[in-house]
């Protein structure tokens, strides 16, 4: 169920209060009910009562009209001069005003029986109904007899007008008789309506009463249900406080939801959850604690040892400074020797460099030759090309030689027998122009290897160039060594007069550092002082640490 | 040192002057030698040997019977003619007249002759309408030959060989030769052109 308290109270009220005021209203209603019933039938009854009375009204007043009449024919009978004719008249206009009467009544008591109240007041007013038709029919037969009679009235005729007047006389009472019951029928009705009133009325009591009762019962269970229903969660949350109170933060959360127990349970579930955390983080915090003065014990332990060994490095750099002392002043000395060697030095490479200058002079000599000799080389190979170009030709004299010796020998055959001896001569023509071939041939062979030769000595000869450069720059390069030396030597005649002046400020100066140490030795006493006080109180915190440690564990996670 | 290779190159000039005196020493006596022996040649019976130009194309040496050559014409240009056999390699002018050129090796239909930087000889052909030159790759010499078959063999390669011989006083010649009959090797060309000298 996700409706929050308050709107399940105020559901819960709604609902007693509907309730209620549904009962009010089914109350004033059967009230009502009763009033009208009761209303209705006195009002109907005394309603048909007055008609009834109208008509018994009517009726004397033509009895009166009628008795008038026979008195005036009586009196006329008499010989007086009496007038009774506007008397019969208004006793026609009653008698129609009766009979309008009447049916007025029976058209009443119709619809009244159409909406009786009960079945038996039904058959009361249908009775009523039946007595009135009847007297209807009375009055009819009356008023026929009534009208003969004064027929024969007029007509003198008495004693038919005595017959007619007895038959009046037991119609009209017997038509009385008919009213009369008409009217005790009414009474009759009367009561049963009075009866049938007092039924409803008891009849809505008793339902109030069973109303009453209901609501209250419903009241009481709508009580009960939200009484329940707020105080079961708040009897789990009693025992869920009371768990965190004891300690226990583990264990299952309390229950959630959407209305308000739901949302105190959120909030305890948040709440729990952080306690849970804090519980945690402080026993961690407790556990570094711990550890971290077990570390600071230890360090300050450590500490109180290095200070001891500080103690005895201090006399020991007591002892070394003073040995620093003899030996600065020897540095001192040494280092006047050294300038007096590095001055000598330096004019030593003085003499170098000229040294160097003259080899450099004499490798520039060696360049000059040897480029002499290579154009000298290159003018011979030009040479051996034109020999070539000369050979060449004799080749071609050679070729042209054999061709003619072919066609001197063509010719020698062509002209038979006598170009015999001739031919003789063509084919010697031939040899030496073989052989002349052949001999270009070698001296083509010769020439080419005079050639390569040509080309491996200008080869070499370059080579010999390039080395005698790369060796006059190996000479600069020795010269601006030798000058950088020069240099570098004076540099150090300077740095080792500097290493003097600085060697008289370092005596001075080990003297403070003399002074230091003696303030060093005393501040390492109090250090070691200081740290057996640390000892103790790092022990101290140790303990505190574990009794910490001991609180922590009272929360179970 | 330079002194050392001075007197090297002066003693090899020396040596080569020697040399060459020697080399003319050398070919005066082989000329003599050969002066002497002709009388000898001279009482031979030499109606009996034919001469024949030994010409040279590819690997191959050739006979080409001496009386049917009439010069042998240094290399020279000529001009390519289109749409002709293939064997027809072109022409040049001689003497106000048009010489066809036929490549001998390409008659024949062996490896053609690939003679470097173009130096063909040409052996013009006794003969008149049309002028021939047959392209050889060398004319070597003017032999007597030894033929080795009878006259009238048959089944060679061609019908142009007419036989094999041999090249007496075979000096560096001693090789065996193929014998041409010219006008049979001709005659493919002569017939199939009929345009006059062409």
């Amino acid at each position: 169920m996700s409706i929050s308290i308050a709107n399940r109270i105020l559901l819960g009220f709604t609902v007693i209060v509907v309730l209620m005021v549904g009962l009010g209203l089914y109350s004033i209603n059967r009230l009502d009910d009763v009033r009208q019933t009761t209303e209705r039938i006195v009002s109907r009854d005394i309603s048909l009562m007055r008609q009834l009375e109208v008509i018994d009204d009517d009726q004397n007043v033509m009895r009166n009209l009628r008795q008038q009449i026979m008195a005036g024919y009586l009196l006329r009978a008499l010989g007086q001069q009496v007038s009774f004719e506007d008397r019969i008249q208004e006793w026609n206009r009653v008698a129609a005003k009766t009979e309008t009467d009447i049916a007025q009544a029976t058209t009443m008591t119709n619809g009244f029986a159409a909406q009786s109240i009960s079945q038996e007041r039904g058959a009361a007013w249908q009775r009523v109904a039946d007595l009135l038709r009847e007297a209807n029919e009375g009055l009819r037969q009356l008023r026929t007899a009534s009208e003969r009679q004064f027929a024969e009235l007029q007509s003198g005729d008495l004693a038919t007008m005595q017959r007619t007047q007895a038959v009046l006389d037991a119609r009209r009472s017997e038509w009385v008789r008919t009213l009369d019951n008409a009217r005790a029928v009414l009474a009759e009705a009367n009561a049963v309506g009075q009866r049938q009133a007092g039924e409803i009325y008891e009849r809505s009591r008793t339902s109030i009463i069973v109303a009453v009762a209901g609501t209250a019962l419903l009241s009481l269970i709508i009580s009960y249900l939200l009484r329940s229903s707020i105080i079961t969660p708040l009897g789990a949350f009693m025992g869920f406080v009371e768990r965190i109170g004891r300690g226990e933060l583990g264990g299952q959360m309390a229950v959630t939801g959407k209305d308000e127990i739901g949302h105190l349970g959120a909030t305890l579930n948040s709440m729990v959850e952080g306690l849970r955390q804090l519980a945690r983080q402080s026993r961690e915090a407790t556990e570094n604690l711990n550890a971290a003065a077990a570390e600071i014990r230890a360090s300050t332990q450590e500490q109180a040892a290095s200070v001891e060994e500080q103690l005895a490095a201090v006399q020991e750099t007591a002892a070394t400074v003073d040995e620093i002392t003899h030996s600065g002043a020897q540095i001192g000395k040494r280092a006047q020797e050294v300038i007096a060697s590095a001055q000598a030095a330096a004019q030593t490479s003085m003499a170098g460099l000229q040294a160097v200058d003259d080899t450099a002079r004499a490798m520039d000599a060696i360049r000059e030759q040897a480029e002499a000799v290579a154009e000298n080389i290159v003018a011979l190979s030009e040479k051996t090309q034109a020999v070539g170009e000369i050979i060449a030709s004799v080749n071609d004299i050679s070729e042209r030689t054999h061709l003619l010796a072919l066609n001197a020998a063509i010719e020698a055959a062509a002209a038979g027998e006598s170009g015999r001896s001739f031919a003789v001569v063509a084919s010697e023509m031939k040899t030496l122009a073989d052989q002349a071939k052949d001999a270009t041939t070698q001296v083509r062979s010769i020439l080419g290897d005079i050639q390569r030769g040509i080309n491996s000595s200008v080869m070499l000869t370059e080579e010999a160039v390039k080395r005698v450069t790369a060796g006059k720059e190996r000479t600069d390069i020795t010269q601006q060594t030798i000058t950088g030396i020069s240099g570098q030597i004076q540099e150090s005649v300077q740095t080792f007069q500097q290493i003097v002046a600085s060697t008289n400020q370092q005596q001075l100066g080990i003297e403070q550092v003399m002074g230091a140490l003696q303030n060093i030795r005393q501040a390492s006493q109090q250090t070691a002082a200081g740290t057996r006080q640390l000892d103790t109180a790092a022990a101290n915190l140790s303990q505190l640490s574990q009794q910490l440690l001991g609180l922590a564990e009272r929360y179970r996670l | 040192m330079a002194k050392s290779v001075r007197r090297k190159l002066r003693q090899i000039e020396r040596g080569r002057i020697r040399s060459a005196e020697e080399r003319v020493q050398h070919i005066l006596d082989e000329r003599t030698e050969i002066l002497a022996l002709r009388r000898k040649d001279e009482a031979l019976p030499a109606q009996a040997l034919p001469r024949a130009l030994v010409c040279g194309s590819g690997r191959e040496r050739f006979g080409i019977p001496v009386e049917a050559v009439a010069e042998v014409l240094p290399p020279q240009k000529y001009m390519p003619v289109p749409d002709g056999p293939p064997a027809l390699v072109g022409l040049f002018g001689r003497g106000g007249r048009l010489v066809s050129v036929i490549d001998l090796a390409l008659a024949l239909g062996i490896e053609p002759s690939s003679a470097e930087d173009g130096s063909y000889h040409f052996v013009l052909l006794r003969r008149e309408q049309p002028q021939v030159a047959l392209r050889v790759e060398r004319a070597h010499a003017v032999a007597d030959v030894h033929p080795l078959t009878d006259e009238e063999a048959t089944g060679f390669r061609t019908e142009a060989v007419t036989g094999y011989a041999r090249v007496q006083d075979a000096g560096d010649l001693g090789d065996t030769l193929s014998l041409l009959d010219t006008e049979r090797l001709l005659r493919p060309f002569l017939s199939s052109s009929p345009v006059p000298g062409v």
